[in-house]
């Protein structure tokens, strides 16, 4: 309630201080997933900056950056998109696919680059990955493939796991096709499903909490923006209940979760650049393909691993890119 | 005349030659110069031609060359990134490998993944095509699941071919995957496959350089993009077989295999460009390199202006060349012609040079022969002329004679002799006389003044050894007494001239006096004598004296020059003294302030005006008289006077022995002729025997009638006196030294006087200063009260208020605690708990915003404190103390060496105790938070924080120092410490009061000083003087 508040006085704020812009200045405007302040959030938008300043953007000179927090909550979310468009940019870089929800729902005509966008064709956002067709184009997450994968993974860790719950924010619809891959193959791991859905911290802390008080339940953090921004509050539910947990995004195991298997997020918002200055340079987002993430990382947390009392088999330890000790 | 009509005859024809004659067509240089260079440029142009085609040729090839070779290294890049894929995968095909234990087989794919970014999924299949083992980047791990692939491509594939490259596919439409797999050795050996994503052939692909603006990309068989440095173009699926290079590469497979070839393409954007192909035949990749035209054709184009600029250069030097040989064919043509013209002007000497023995040679002879014919017949024409102009000559001589002997007189008026000398000389030849004499009459006789070349020498000296007595009845005498010419025309039988004893000496026969007359009166007489008897004519009598009148002129000038000279002579002598005076003057207005310079260039002049004199100066002081400047125009007497004065001056005012006393008691000159006299003063003689001067003179100073030094003038000769003009002038020396002497003297007054008033206006200043500063502590303090006494209610309620709140709030928490929504208790107590610590702050800053105030509100204190005498030392000694106990409690690190300095002496002082102890606390806290301040700041190593209290007793006034070796204050800040508010403290830790409430307790309540002085980063002092008691204003001097 208190981060409510304190949203509604930011917004009041860079109402107030929004500046009168020189013509011949740019002006994107961004809408970033976390709250204002995380660390991986600046980070990746500090990877994005730095890649347009290389490919010859100067802030405040030639572009002009306005810079919102979604904070994974579709309300807000909405809220920000009017307030970005009314802005009237030149192109806009959404990140989470709450965020392409929400922008999505207004159809604006502003070219839109997203980045971290799960299944952006089966949300509808665009026709095909190869020709988006409207104005909106950029670089997707996650494939329905990687469920199956965190399955295995829960399971190699936690053999003695029976049934998983899949984390996820039910205002989406990106992540149903990577939860029903998960239904569909849970079985051939000998482990029942079901689905976890919440879009707040109340909500998640009441449902993970009945989730987790069954015997031998795992957990499966999906990749929607909410699930980022509560992430603290997830591992301590976890913790409390010494679940075997997996996690679609490296920080989390870096910040203390078990283990993460996904993909390089800065690397996507440092390739996003890319695109945000074709766009301003007049590129029809129709004509440029949807990229899917080429990096992939495995991270687990032998720490973690150690106090929770799961042993990492060595072969699990062989695949991993990064062992936090 | 004549000469010039000689000339005139040649004037027409050198005018007719002279007009150049009008030019047809252009000039034969010029005709030359443009022939040779057409042909010359002709050969450059084709030359050129040819030259440029085959550079153009070559480069061309080079190009193509450059762009094939880039082609075949690009394509075997891109073949290494295949076949490094293939070779990662190669241990996992050996025939044991397949048996070895499953986990093992497992590490081996999971280290294939690792050292093969671009491989996303490994399968391995048994002979059978059964799956034994999967592992992927993305799906789970499959192990022994048997999953019969046999009719899979892939392993088909691999288990026939041993190694099979799978077509590319495209997931999902977008990106670009191709399978490998590769058959196990053995007998009935399974196969491993890999997927893997293309999309890492961007690495390779961007990494190959062409040229500044070149790229390569790479499609398969069927012009499908499989990499280009944008990868947006390959994930768009995108077809290029439209490509003319495309086009051509798929048409011909078998070239592509075989190196490639270069054509002229063009790339996606439609931009022309050189494009050159290789196969990739293990994949079935065409790997295309491409360089934009314009790049590509760059160095040719540059070949291309080289060329050109090298044409150009060429056509400039055969334009020179061709215009330096037409100009030596046609510069013989233009000499013959500047040799006619030169005929032409009649210059009929010249003669063209033959050197050639051409038609232009003949020509140039032609014209010599002809040349002198013409001169020929001028030679007589000249000879003719001649002729007549010596007659006109001999008439011209006569007239020029006179001139010259004008000319003569006028030239050389100072000097009479040779004057009379050619005025003799010319007569004679004249007059065609033998010799001549000219006398000038001194009185009653007759002298020679000047005699003819030709008078022999024993004559010479009859003539100037006999007086002429001009009262005998000779002719000459008669001439000149009469004023008339006398014209003896038989010397020797004349009556008059008989018995003359000339002869003698030489030859007489007629004889010529002609008198000198000047306006009437004869001055003397001019003679000519003929050897033989031949009388004179008219003309020649006339001649005669028209030259004995120019000889009375000539002795005239001379008179007057004579004059003029010992006039200007006069003048210059006044001229020198006036210059003297005058310099003297200038020295007394340059040198106000001191006479000796003046002094000085009065010696200086006067002996340089009065040499061989030498002058001295001397002055009254103390009734003695004493030796102040001395110049001599010899240098040897310099010195003798300079060793001299020592031993005899001063001398005492004593008229009786020393004659400079007696001019300054007569006020009158002093002339001693000759020092060696027994009579002689006895200082004067004292000089006379040390120096040899034998005449001086002692001028008088006269001031006001009152003699106050003389000026006196030494010669070493006897009996000399000083000219009138000269002692004029020496009085108007004596003069100037008074004058010089009464404005040294006023100077000294005037400074005297100037200094006195620029002590009191500096004394003035200070008092207005410190009356300023006073006055505006004194307003801003009264300010700062009335300021506290308006803020003192409104923050008493603040104060009150938010304490009362920080109950209420307590209050409503509890009220909180009962509701049963837990949510809206969780709300609130939040709210709750933010009300708190924000009054809490409320009520943290109110306490400070209170201090401040109750120290402003002191300055307005009625006093309640007792005036009384106390012990000095003692009340230091608490305040010290104190200061330091207070200073360790609040800071528990703090440490400070104390030194005390008091004064015994110091005694008993009446003051305010309480209010004097206070700003001895301020002063010592200020001191002790400037030395924890330069620790906390990182002093050197060794600093010692330091704290010097000191007393004095001074007169009736009592002195207390606090010094301490801090931070120390820069001016600026030193300037405003005692204004109210102003503090170097951060936020909350000082009120900005205390120094002033400090000056105001010390200046107003005690009448005191406090003082401050302070180097930045070395020390502070504070000095507060208090008198002891009795001078002190009664107490609350404050409002």
């Amino acid at each position: 309630m208190i981060s409510r508040r304190a949203l509604v006085q930011a917004a009041a704020w860079s109402a107030l201080v929004r500046p009168a812009l020189a013509q011949a200045t740019k002006r994107v405007a961004i809408m970033a997933a976390f709250g204002e302040g995380d660390r991986e959030g600046t980070a990746r938008l500090a990877a994005f900056h730095r890649q347009m300043q290389e490919l010859g953007w100067q802030e405040g000179r030639t572009v002009h950056f306005d810079t919102r927090w979604h904070s994974g909550t579709l309300a807000i979310a909405r809220e920000q998109a009017r307030e970005l468009i009314a802005l009237r940019p030149d192109v806009m870089l959404v990140n989470g696919t709450i965020g392409m929800t929400a922008i999505r729902e207004l159809s604006p005509t502003v070219p839109v680059t997203f980045v971290v966008v799960a299944d952006p064709v089966g949300s509808g956002f665009i026709d095909s990955l190869a020709r988006p067709g409207g104005n909106i184009s950029g670089f997707s997450s996650f494939e329905p493939e990687l469920g199956p994968k965190w399955l295995e993974l829960i399971k190699t860790i936690a053999p003695s796991t029976r049934h998983v719950g899949a984390l996820s924010d039910p205002s989406v619809t990106g992540f149903a096709r990577i939860q029903r891959a998960i239904t569909e193959a849970a079985p051939r791991f000998g482990l029942t499903s079901e689905d976890v859905p919440a879009s707040t911290a109340e909500e998640m802390r009441d449902r993970l909490g009945r989730l987790l008080g069954k015997p031998n339940t795992g957990l499966i953090v999906m990749p929607a923006s909410i699930n980022s921004v509560e992430r603290a509050l997830i591992r301590r539910i976890v913790a409390e209940h010494r679940a075997p947990a997996v996690y679609p995004f490296a920080f989390h195991a870096r910040e203390g979760g078990l283990i993460a298997s996904g993909f390089d997020g800065i690397d996507l918002f440092r390739r996003s650049a890319h695109y945000v200055s074709r766009m301003l340079n007049g590129e029809a987002p129709a004509n440029l393909p949807v990229q899917a993430p080429t990096k992939f990382e495995l991270v687990i947390n032998v720490k973690t691993a150690r106090e929770m009392g799961f042993e990492v088999p060595l072969l699990l330890l062989a695949q991993a890119d990064e062992v936090i000790e | 005349m004549s000469v010039v009509g000689a000339e005139a005859p040649v004037e027409p024809a050198a005018a007719v030659a002279v007009e150049p004659p009008a030019r047809r067509g252009l000039p034969l240089a010029t005709r030359f110069a443009l022939a040779f260079l057409g042909l010359v440029s002709a050969v450059l142009t084709i030359n050129g031609a040819i030259d440029m085609w085959l550079s153009w040729r070559e480069a061309t090839n080079t190009a193509f060359r450059v762009q094939q070779e880039k082609a075949e290294a690009a394509a075997s890049r891109v073949a290494q990134f295949v076949s490094e894929i293939e070779g990662q995968m190669g241990w996992t095909t050996r025939a044991e490998w397949a048996r070895l234990p499953v986990d093992q087989r497992r590490y081996d794919f999971i280290r294939l993944l690792r050292q093969a970014p671009a491989i996303t999924e490994l399968i391995q299949v048994d002979g059978q095509g059964r799956e034994q083992l999967k592992l992927s980047r993305l799906e789970p791990d499959a192990v022994g699941s048997n999953l019969d692939l046999s009719g899979d491509p892939r392993v088909a594939g691999a288990l026939r071919d041993r190694i099979w490259y799978g077509p590319v596919t495209f997931r999902r439409g977008s990106e670009p995957y191709m399978a490998i797999g590769i058959g196990h050795v053995g007998r009935n050996a399974g196969a491993t496959i890999a997927e893997v994503n293309l999309k890492l052939v961007w690495d390779v692909v961007t990494g190959i350089r062409v040229g500044e603006t070149g790229y390569a990309f790479v499609t398969d068989l069927r012009g499908r993009l499989i990499a280009h440095p944008d990868m947006s173009l390959v994930l768009r699926d995108t077809d290029l077989s439209r490509l003319p290079q495309v086009a051509a590469a798929i048409a011909s497979p078998g070239q592509a295999a075989g190196g490639g070839r270069v054509i002229e393409g063009t790339g996606p954007d439609g931009r022309a460009e050189l494009s050159a192909f290789t196969a990739v035949p293990k994949v079935g990749w065409l790997v295309f390199v491409e360089l934009p035209r314009q790049e590509a054709f760059a160095a040719v184009w540059k070949a291309l202006y080289q060329t050109l600029a090298l044409l150009a250069l060429g056509i400039g030097l055969a334009a020179v060349a061709g215009t330096l040989l037409a100009r030596r064919l046609s510069a013989p043509i233009r000499e013959l012609r500047a040799g006619a013209e030169q005929l032409g002007r009649g210059d009929l000497t010249s003669r063209i040079p033959v050197a050639r023995g051409d038609e232009i040679g003949a020509l140039a002879t032609s014209f010599n022969v002809m040349a002198e014919r013409i001169q020929e017949a001028q030679a007589t024409l000249e000879r003719r002329v001649e002729e007549r102009t010596a007659d006109l000559n001999e008439a011209l001589e006569q007239q020029t004679a006179t001139a010259d002997v004008l000319k003569v007189i006028s030239r050389s008026i100072f000097d009479l002799q040779p004057v009379l000398r050619t005025l003799i000389d010319t007569a004679v030849r004249l007059c065609r006389g033998s010799r001549g004499t000219i006398y000038l009459r001194d009185g009653d006789v007759l002298r020679v003044a000047a005699f003819h070349t030709n008078v022999p020498p024993a004559l010479r000296a009859h003539l100037e050894a006999t007086l002429l007595r001009l009262d005998d009845d000779r002719a000459i005498s008669r001439a000149v007494r009469n004023g008339e010419v006398v014209h003896v025309e038989d010397f020797m039988n004349d009556p008059s001239t008989r018995g003359s004893t000339a002869p003698q000496y030489a030859p007489f026969g007629s004889m010529l006096y002609v008198p000198l007359l000047r306006d009437g009166e004869p001055i003397g007489c001019f003679s000519m004598p003929r050897e033989e008897v031949r009388p004179f004519n008219s003309r020649e009598i006339e001649l005669v004296k028209t030259f004995a009148d120019q000889a009375v002129i000539a002795i005239e000038n001379a008179r007057l020059f004579e004059e003029v000279q010992a006039r200007t002579k006069e003048l210059q002598e006044s001229l020198e003294y006036q210059t003297a005076t005058s310099e003297v003057l200038g020295v007394i207005s340059r040198s106000a302030a001191d006479a000796q310079p003046v002094f000085e260039a009065i010696v200086r002049s006067a002996a340089n005006l009065f040499a061989p004199w030498s002058a001295n100066i001397a002055i009254v002081q103390n009734d003695m008289l004493h030796f102040m400047a001395s110049a001599s125009a010899s240098e040897a007497d310099s010195q003798i006077i300079k060793t001299l004065v020592d031993g005899i001056y001063p001398l005492p005012l004593d008229p009786e022995k020393v004659p400079s006393a007696r001019a300054i008691r007569d006020r009158a000159i002093v002339e001693l002729t000759d020092t060696a006299q027994p009579d002689t003063p006895e200082a004067s003689r004292k000089v006379q025997v040390a120096t040899g001067f034998r005449s001086m003179t002692f001028v008088p100073l006269l001031r006001e009638d009152e003699g106050i030094g003389t000026i006196i003038l030494t010669n070493r000769e006897s009996g000399h006196r000083l000219t009138e003009k000269q002692r004029a002038l020496v009085q108007t020396f004596a003069d100037q030294a008074v004058i010089a002497i009464d404005n040294a003297n006023l100077f000294e007054q005037v400074q005297a006087r100037t200094q006195e008033l620029e002590q009191s206006l500096d004394d003035l200043r200070a008092a207005q200063d410190r009356l300023v500063q006073s006055e505006k502590l004194a307003s801003l303090g009264q300010l700062t009260a009335g300021i506290a006494h308006e803020i003192k209610n409104p923050l008493n309620f603040v104060n009150n208020f938010a304490d009362l709140s920080r109950e209420l709030v307590g209050e409503l928490e509890e009220i909180v605690a009962k509701t049963a929504d837990d949510s809206l208790k969780a709300e609130a107590g939040e709210i709750a708990a933010l009300l708190r610590s924000n009054l809490e702050k409320v009520v943290t800053h109110g306490k400070r915003a209170d201090s401040i105030v109750r120290n402003m509100l002191a300055h307005s204190r009625k006093g309640g404190d007792e005036r009384r005498a106390v012990d000095l030392n003692a009340t230091v000694e608490e305040a010290l103390n104190l200061a330091y106990h207070g200073a360790r409690a609040e800071r528990p690190g703090f440490n400070v060496t104390l030194a005390r300095d008091f004064d015994p002496a110091a005694g008993q002082v009446e003051l305010y105790p309480q209010e004097f102890t206070r700003v001895l606390l301020n002063l010592i806290g200020n001191g002790f938070h400037a030395v924890d301040q330069k620790r906390r700041d990182g002093a050197v190593p060794g600093f010692e924080p330091t704290l010097t209290v000191r007393t004095r007793a001074i007169g009736n006034r009592i002195e207390v120092q606090v010094r301490d070796n801090g931070t120390g204050m820069p001016d600026s800040v030193k300037a405003r410490i005692f204004e109210p508010f102003f503090t170097t403290k951060p936020t909350g830790e000082g009120t900005g009061l205390g120094l002033s409430l400090s000056h105001d307790i010390v200046v107003k309540q005690h009448g005191g000083q406090i003082a401050v002085e302070t180097a930045p980063g070395e020390f502070t002092a504070f000095t507060v003087t208090l008198p002891r008691g009795a001078a002190a204003p009664t107490g609350g001097a404050a409002p």
